[in-house]
């Protein structure tokens, strides 16, 4: 493992950060972790990151502008959407950069594998 | 006249000897032949009698002639000298008119004789007789001659009536001429005293020629008198009088009739048989500006079109043919248009029972019959407005006997208004037996009165009925209109919107704690997670910990494993997993369907559906789903389809439950079975999902209608009937899908739902 993937973990809640961080450092990834939308926009900029999963609901700029400003800078991450938003509808735009429906994952993900899947699914378009 | 008797007539009969003359020349003439007629007669006795005088007096006058001879003459007899005789006797000679005379002696010999002609003298036989005779227009004296007492002999003397005949002529001259004078004088007096008689009759004459010449029946006869033309005059006045009043009667009553006539709304007229006009009123002059009194300055043709002339003509033969009244539609184009006449035609009789016109009276009825036109115009807007009405409309009289009866209550009662006017409304509709009384009162009373939803069960189906009551008060008209309502489908709508109303406020909570709950569930299923995972012996980094911690993961995860503490990691997480589940499903079913259709995966979809059933609690409690085996057939590699995946999976849980349902319905020995089919049907591009039970099936009436709404085979209160009516709803119209049902009573059912590809899908997945 080489070169590993490095994917940021975006989310206001600790323990869920956490959580996902020790289940893909285990599965090899390299991680960032930020709190917020413009924590992730700075850790974007100063590091190479992969692929990012992204909570909607965020302090500061939510997940949907830390997409967009993050596209609009030329950055090339993929994202993943993982949210608690029940009645959240992905802007179509966003199929622009292949965030489908299909890389939306409403909370709670039983098992993390299917994020791990999706990741690398997403990678490899 | 005519009753006359014969003799008269001879005189005055239109053809008899007097008629050619007037009534003067008729009395001139009979005054004339009367007055000659007796003075030819007076004239006539005259002339007899001067006639009989004059021959008594020659024949005295011979006598006294013969007694002069017969004295000159006796001595001669005496002497027996015929000489002498004979002598005396030429004497004679100087009287013309004597032709003879004989002188007989006693002894009958004669003795002497003369005559004026010898060559005729011959002396009559010898008479002893005295006396004279007329014979052979001679007169024949005989005288006895004779001395003292002694008769010695006889004279007889002859004379011719010369004398006689120039007087009678004169007499008759004379007579002639008392007879022309007194004519004449008869005729001039005649003349004059006719006109007494004549005059007053003539003046009668006159009077009554210029009464009826003049038709002034107020003139009268100026005569007084006790005679005959007195009473003839006091007969004539009185005639006229009466005519006279009865002619103003007459032209009373005509007059009264002509006003009838003319100011009538219709036009009158008369026609004589060849169609000629006699009579119009003046209406008919009007209205076609014509001459009322002046019928031959126009014609027929003036006024008519042929071809209206023509169907007048139809229609008034037909009435002389019959000769009875008719009655006949008349168009005539006037001013302002064709107009529709209704024309009374009848025959007029002469003194002979002939028709010999006919009258006719046509009434404008154009007015008549656009108003009635309108009516029924109206009447057909009223009508079809009640019959186009989704409402039963039934008017009853306050007997309860039907009076109207609409469409919609035919349609309802599969029994016809012209079978059901006139009876008994609780007869024809007897599930309103309970209402009459409410009927009853609303028309005691007055008022409107409604009874809402009263539920009635058709074919294994609760519907249910409005209904009005409005009594008929205007117009006298007593009785009810009847207003039913079947507003079953608005009591299910309502019904439905109540339920969703509740799984709204549900679904609505659901979602607002959704965000909360899912959160700390997620922490704690993917903590379990990683708790389970770090403490596995196959990941690297966890063998080099738990070195770093001086003993072994094996060590770890046999102690753990001991202790179940793995075992509970599991329960934290399949309890998370299960309250997760629970609250997506909540949130399923609140969700609507304004979401975009997502690709999903059917069979996916199936088995998430299963799993949701085996947690529903009526499926779980009543039908025992846990005991029903379930065979899935899902052909495999099949492409996403696209759906609302939350309402898909409301159809499939429907299903799911009426096929446990079923099943638990059926009381047959066969293991309770559920089989899921899924696969593509390549042709029709399309995904063919079928849910199959061998549960208790249904009948061919219940299958035929099991998706219309709001039908359930279920008790009251049990089922809202929506379940596979929105099911159908989704499939079909969401979806652009098809759903139907095979079933086999006591052996099961099939549910079928087609599900098109998506074409950019189809394409995709190729």
């Amino acid at each position: 493992m080489n070169d590993k993937i490095a994917l940021l973990i975006v989310d206001d809640e600790e323990c869920l950060v956490r959580n996902l961080a020790a289940y893909f450092e285990d599965e090899g990834f390299k991680i960032f972790t930020a709190h917020s939308g413009e924590e992730a926009l700075a850790v974007m900029a100063e590091n190479k990151i992969d692929a990012a999963i992204v909570d909607l609901r965020l302090p500061g700029i939510n997940g949907n502008e830390v997409i967009e400003q993050s596209h609009a800078r030329g950055n090339k991450v993929k994202f993943l959407i993982h949210t608690g938003s029940t009645d959240y509808k992905l802007p179509e735009s966003f199929s622009a950069f292949g965030l489908t429906g299909n890389y939306v994952f409403l909370k709670p993900v039983v098992d993390m594998a299917r994020l791990k899947s999706a990741v690398l699914q997403l990678l490899a378009e | 006249m005519s009753k006359l008797n014969s003799d008269r007539d001879f005189f005055f009969s239109q053809t008899g000897f007097l008629s050619g003359l007037a009534l003067r020349g008729k009395l001139l003439s009979v005054i004339m032949i009367v007055s000659s007629c007796s003075m030819l007669l007076a004239s006539s006795v005259f002339i007899f009698y001067q006639w009989y005088a004059f021959r008594q007096f020659l024949a005295e006058e011979l006598i006294s002639q013969a007694e002069i001879i017969a004295d000159n003459t006796e001595v001669s007899l005496a002497f027996n000298d015929p000489k002498d005789a004979q002598d005396v006797m030429e004497s004679l000679g100087t009287r013309d008119s004597i032709m003879l005379a004989c002188l007989y002696s006693s002894n009958g010999n004669q003795f002497a004789a003369w005559s004026r002609d010898t060559a005729m003298a011959m002396c009559p036989a010898y008479s002893s007789e005295s006396g004279y005779s007329f014979e052979n227009k001679t007169l024949l004296v005989r005288r006895k001659v004779t001395m003292g007492d002694q008769i010695i002999g006889t004279i007889v003397i002859q004379s011719d009536l010369r004398e006689l005949n120039p007087f009678v002529n004169n007499s008759i001259v004379v007579s002639i001429l008392m007879l022309l004078i007194a004519g004449a004088i008869a005729f001039v007096l005649s003349a004059r005293l006719q006109a007494l008689i004549s005059g007053p009759i003539l003046y009668l004459a006159g009077l009554a020629e210029d009464v009826s010449r003049e038709r002034d029946y107020s003139k009268r006869a100026a005569i007084q008198g006790n005679d005959e033309i007195g009473q003839l005059a006091d007969g004539l006045n009185n005639m006229l009088a009466r005519i006279e009043k009865r002619e103003l009667q007459l032209r009373k009553s005509e007059k009264q009739l002509r006003a009838i006539i003319d100011n009538t709304s219709s036009l009158v007229y008369l026609k004589d048989l060849q169609g000629n006009y006699l009579m119009v009123n003046q209406r008919f002059a009007d209205l076609f500006n014509v001459d009322v009194n002046d019928i031959q300055t126009w014609k027929e043709q003036d006024i008519f079109s042929a071809e209206e002339i023509k169907i007048f003509k139809e229609n008034d033969l037909a009435v002389i043919r019959h000769e009875k009244l008719m009655e006949f539609e008349e168009q005539v184009s006037q001013a302002g248009g064709v107009h529709t006449y209704i024309s009374v035609k009848f025959p007029l009789y002469d003194e002979n029972a002939q028709p010999y016109a006919l009258c006719g009276i046509s009434t404008d009825i154009t007015d008549r019959i656009e108003a009635a036109g309108e009516m029924r115009q109206l009447r057909n807007y009223l009508s079809n407005i009640i019959d186009s009405m989704p409402s039963v409309l039934v008017g009853i009289d306050p007997g309860g006997q039907i009076t109207q009866w609409n469409k919609q209550a035919e349609k309802i009662s599969g029994i016809s208004f012209y079978e059901a006017r006139g009876r008994m409304l609780t007869d024809i509709m007897p599930g309103l037996v309970n209402e009459m009384d409410k009927i009853k009162q609303a028309v005691r009373e007055r008022r409107v009165i409604t009874d809402n939803r009263m539920t009635n069960k058709k074919e294994e189906e609760i519907r249910y009925t409005d209904m009005t009551i409005y009594p008929l008060i205007a117009n006298g008209v007593e009785g009810a209109v009847i207003l039913l309502d079947d507003v079953t489908e608005r009591v299910r709508i309502e019904e439905m919107m109540v339920q969703t109303e509740k799984m709204m406020s549900v679904g609505g909570l659901a979602a607002g704690m959704a965000h909360e709950i899912n959160n700390p569930l997620g922490i704690m299923m993917q903590s379990a997670q990683n708790i389970s995972r770090r403490v596995s012996p196959d990941i690297a980094a966890n063998v080099k910990a738990a070195e770093d911690c001086g003993t072994s993961v094996d060590t770890i995860h046999a102690y753990l494993k001991k202790r179940m503490i793995l075992d509970f990691i599991e329960d934290i997480r399949k309890a998370g997993a299960r309250a997760a589940a629970i609250v997506a499903n909540m949130l399923q079913f609140s969700r609507r369907s304004d979401s975009m259709k997502q690709n999903a995966d059917i069979t996916e979809l199936l088995d998430k559906t299963l799993e949701l059933a085996a947690s529903d609690y009526d499926l779980k409690k009543k039908y025992d789903f846990r005991h029903i085996k379930i065979i899935r057939e899902y052909e495999p590699d099949l492409p996403k389809i696209p759906m609302f995946v939350t309402e898909i999976e409301q159809v499939i849980l429907n299903l799911l439950k009426n096929a446990a349902q079923a099943i638990a319905e059926s009381e047959g020995n066969e293991e309770p079975l559920i089989v899921l089919r899924v696969r593509r049907e390549r042709k029709e591009q399309l995904i063919r999902v079928e849910i199959e039970d061998n549960g208790i099936g249904m009948v061919e009436n219940i299958r035929k209608r099991i998706f219309e709404p709001f039908f359930t085979t279920k008790p009251v209160g049990t089922g809202t009937g929506l379940g596979l009516s929105v099911s159908f709803m989704i499939i079909t119209n969401n979806h652009q899908g098809k759903i139907n049902v095979e079933s086999t009573p006591g052996r099961g059912s099939r549910f079928i739902i087609n599900l098109p590809l998506a074409a950019d899908m189809e394409e995709k997945n190729e």
